[in-house]
């Protein structure tokens, strides 16, 4: 068993004593009617300037580091999260269509090839550690080289983000930065901010065309049908179908002159006796027997479309 | 305003000799008292109130730790012996319950201390030979070290206060009791051998050189002589010499 430490007084003075301890420390300490030669198992160890300096000074020193601590890790997260996590996406297309991820401070974090022109572009592509505008600058040129862009091509840049704000910032910086190095290298692409119109959309417009070619044939009934559907408006209760057509120019034109004839046939020009203005050879589309369940309800045509010639009166 | 200019200057010089420290806390022993009283309420007993001790030491560490833009030097001496007499009190509170040696009890109509009632284990008569070996030895150790310049208050003031330099320390004491030549070069050349310790022990020499008089004073312990010392620093010496003592 370890002895407990006791002092040996080597040398008094009024004010303190210097004693010896067992582990060769040399202590001055208050002189408490001590003599030399005594030993003495506990002291009043004398306290050094410079130590009560050191003291405060390693008060000061902790809680400065630790108010570091709590800066750099505040600021390490943010950081991190400005370097490292994902912020907004570039979606570019030149033709081979590209996805760039991007963190917020505009690191690239990631490129996928949307299309298969697009996978092949970035197969061999090394993004790791490069910033946004370098990284669509070597695109572009790479899509140069495997000559998926020539002169006088089109690039078009669309980011999407948390933040709009951000996002219209990346799509400015993104396209300044391709079409001053495309200048650079001579090109003329055009750099267009948005999605392009690609083969889907004018897809979409030949149906379009397609069903509006469907309509064509109406124009020259046109004008019957809309006194149905002013009729059909009118009175609600009538019996007679509300059956609304798409107006053309066409029927616009002869709305004016058709009232007088057809009131005293039928009230549409759907249905068809065999006398229907709308089709005098009988091939009607919209008839194929000759008689029609709506003809008891002419008179109220009639009283509709005279209405309406009163009002164009 | 000129006996204040020259407290300042005493208080300077005491700052590094010791004589004069003495004498400038002989010259302030009223204020001293004084201040003691304050706190006790009564005048104190020289030798038996650890207040006045304390007050003392205050003041001598208001000598070392002086600086001329810190005011007067009395009214600064006064703030250290309140916060000093404030953290005594603060450990005392914690040994409440300890009654005094010298606490009054009645034994057969006559007023003794406690002290006098307390049966001694000790032999006195073996215990005062002991003690005046030991003095003999400290007087004859503090000669030696006179020798060298250096008084015990210099060592203590160069003596390592950090565990990791009073290691480094250790080592150098370890390689010189492992290497008796080096002890016999200091006795003879009054020089520490620094190249050769600091080798030995691969203890840096700048470390080696800031507790020089340290160093000095624990290796002139381990020559011969000095068995009393020696066998006081049981911790030093290791468990070796403790068995043997």
């Amino acid at each position: 068993m370890e002895k407990e430490t006791n002092y040996l007084v080597l040398e008094v003075h009024n004010a303190y004593a210097v004693v010896l301890d067992n582990s060769g420390r040399f202590i001055k300490a208050a002189n408490c009617g001590y003599e030399v030669g005594d030993t003495v198992d506990s002291i009043i160890p004398m306290i050094y300037p410079q130590d009560k300096k050191k003291r405060t000074n390693n008060i000061i020193r902790l809680a400065a580091s630790l108010a570091a601590c709590i800066c750099l890790c505040v600021f390490g997260i943010y950081e991190y999260q400005f370097m490292y996590t994902e912020y907004g996406s570039v979606h570019m297309q030149i033709n081979p269509e590209v996805e760039i991820t991007l963190s917020r401070s505009g690191r690239v974090l990631d490129i996928e090839g949307e299309n298969a022109d697009g996978k092949e572009l970035v197969k061999d592509y090394e993004y790791k550690g490069k910033d946004k505008e370098t990284v669509v600058d070597e695109l572009a040129d790479l899509a140069i080289e495997q000559q998926y862009l020539a002169d006088a091509g089109r690039i078009s840049i669309e980011v999407d983000a948390r933040s709009d704000e951000w996002a219209k910032k990346m799509e400015t910086e993104i396209t300044d930065e391709l079409n001053d190095h495309l200048q650079r290298q001579g090109m003329a692409i055009e750099i267009t901010i948005g999605p392009v119109e690609d083969g889907n959309d004018t897809e979409d417009k030949e149906i379009l065309k397609e069903s509006q070619s469907v309509t064509i044939p109406i124009p020259g009934t046109a004008d019957k049908t809309d006194d149905s559907a002013a009729e059909s408006d009118d009175d609600s209760d009538d019996g007679v179908t509300d059956y609304s057509v798409p107006s053309s120019p066409s029927s616009a034109q002869s709305s004016s002159s058709a009232p007088s004839s057809a009131p005293a046939q039928s009230d549409s020009g759907y249905d068809s006796s065999g006398n229907s203005p709308y089709d005098s050879s009988g091939n009607s589309s919209y008839d194929s027997n000759g008689s029609s369940s709506y003809s008891d309800s002419s008179y109220s045509s009639t009283e509709s479309s005279s209405d309406d010639n009163d009002d164009d009166d | 305003m000129n006996a204040g200019h020259e407290l300042v200057e005493q208080v300077y010089a005491a700052k590094t000799d010791t004589e004069a420290a003495d004498s400038l806390i002989r010259r302030y022993m009223g204020f001293i008292r004084a201040e003691t009283a304050k706190y006790i309420h009564r005048a104190p007993v020289e030798g038996q109130d650890e207040e006045l001790s304390i007050v003392l030491l205050a003041f001598y560490e208001a000598i070392l730790g002086y600086e001329k833009n810190r005011g007067a030097f009395l009214s600064y001496a006064s703030r250290g012996i309140r916060s000093r007499i404030i953290d005594y009190y603060r450990k005392e509170k914690k040994h409440a319950k300890v009654t005094s040696l010298h606490e009054p009890v009645q034994d057969d109509d006559n007023e003794t201390w406690k002290i006098n009632q307390l049966e001694n284990p000790e032999n006195e008569i073996e215990k005062s030979h002991h003690t005046s070996a030991t003095r003999d030895e400290i007087q004859e150790y503090e000669k030696k070290l006179q020798e060298f310049g250096i008084s015990f208050s210099d060592v203590a003031d160069n003596c390592p206060r950090q565990e990791r330099t009073l290691q480094a320390c250790r080592r150098v004491l370890s390689a010189a009791r492992e290497n008796p030549g080096l002890l016999d070069e200091l006795l003879r050349t009054k020089k520490l051998p620094m190249a050769a310790l600091s080798e030995i022990s691969k203890t840096d020499k700048k470390t080696m050189e800031r507790h020089r008089k340290y160093l000095v004073a624990v290796l002139l312990a381990f020559t011969n002589g000095y068995e009393i010392i020696r066998g006081h620093l049981y911790h030093l010496t290791g468990n070796r010499e403790n068995s043997d003592t």
